[in-house]
């Protein structure tokens, strides 16, 4: 399934709207649902904060063989990594621990894979997950 | 649909889903809290970094003071999250 989204916060509704009727007809429990979820907000909220590209930012997800792909492709932009983003420090005590990267931590740490490519102005952010392992 | 609602005995209650756009709506709340208070997290079904970020501020800024948030009755699924986070080293959660 591939839609486009306004960037702006506002399309969040939208995009979970989208990914419920992706889950439904997928059959997917609350566990997966919530990464799906979870990763589609925190990769799109990340593009509208820190990518300067175009007004519309395409979703695309994938189901084959248990591979759950979902892709984020922002065009017109500059180059972005979530990794510059840094890490996140779990084990820091409270009052030194920041919010910032925090989003792309969960992502990271809940998929099998995250990765920012960029060309020509085109950046691509896909994270994949096997679902079989739930 | 996400809700925000104060007991009687201070405890807030959050229910639904916070996310990036909920966010002002439970700033709002968390912000008049001043001392040690209890947040139920019974009929919560999702939170995203945002809700996140915005619980560890508070938890900073009435630690200062010598006061902190509890959470209750929290769903597998976003004990998981806290875990992830490192948040189950930062709150009491009961």
């Amino acid at each position: 399934m591939q839609r486009n989204f306004r960037r702006d916060l506002e399309s969040l509704d939208g995009i979970f709207t989208f990914a419920g009727e992706f889950e439904n007809d997928n059959g997917f429990d609350d566990s997966q649902s919530y990464f799906l979820d979870l990763t589609l907000e925190e990769l799109f909220t990340n593009l509208v904060r820190h990518a300067p590209g175009t007004d519309v930012i395409e979703i695309e997800i994938e189901l084959e063989d248990d591979l759950l792909t979902i892709r984020l492709t922002d065009r017109d932009t500059e180059p972005f990594d979530g990794d510059s983003l840094g890490d996140v420090d779990t084990k820091a005590p409270l009052m030194e621990r920041e919010p910032g990267g925090l989003g792309i931590h969960l992502v990271k740490k809940m998929a099998d894979g995250l990765d920012y490519d960029y060309d020509e102005g085109t950046l691509v952010v896909t994270a994949r997950k096997r679902l079989e392992d739930e | 649909m996400f809700d925000i609602t104060v007991a009687g005995d201070g405890t807030i209650r959050l229910n639904g889903r916070l996310d990036s756009n909920q966010v002002n709506m439970t700033r709002e709340i968390l912000e008049k809290v001043g001392s040690t208070t209890t947040i139920d997290f019974a009929e919560l079904r999702y939170i995203s970094s945002a809700g996140l970020g915005l619980l560890l501020a508070t938890q900073k800024r009435l630690n200062d003071n010598g006061y902190k948030l509890e959470i209750a009755n929290m769903t597998p699924h976003i004990r998981d999250i806290f875990t992830i986070a490192g948040f189950d080293f930062i709150f009491d959660i009961k």
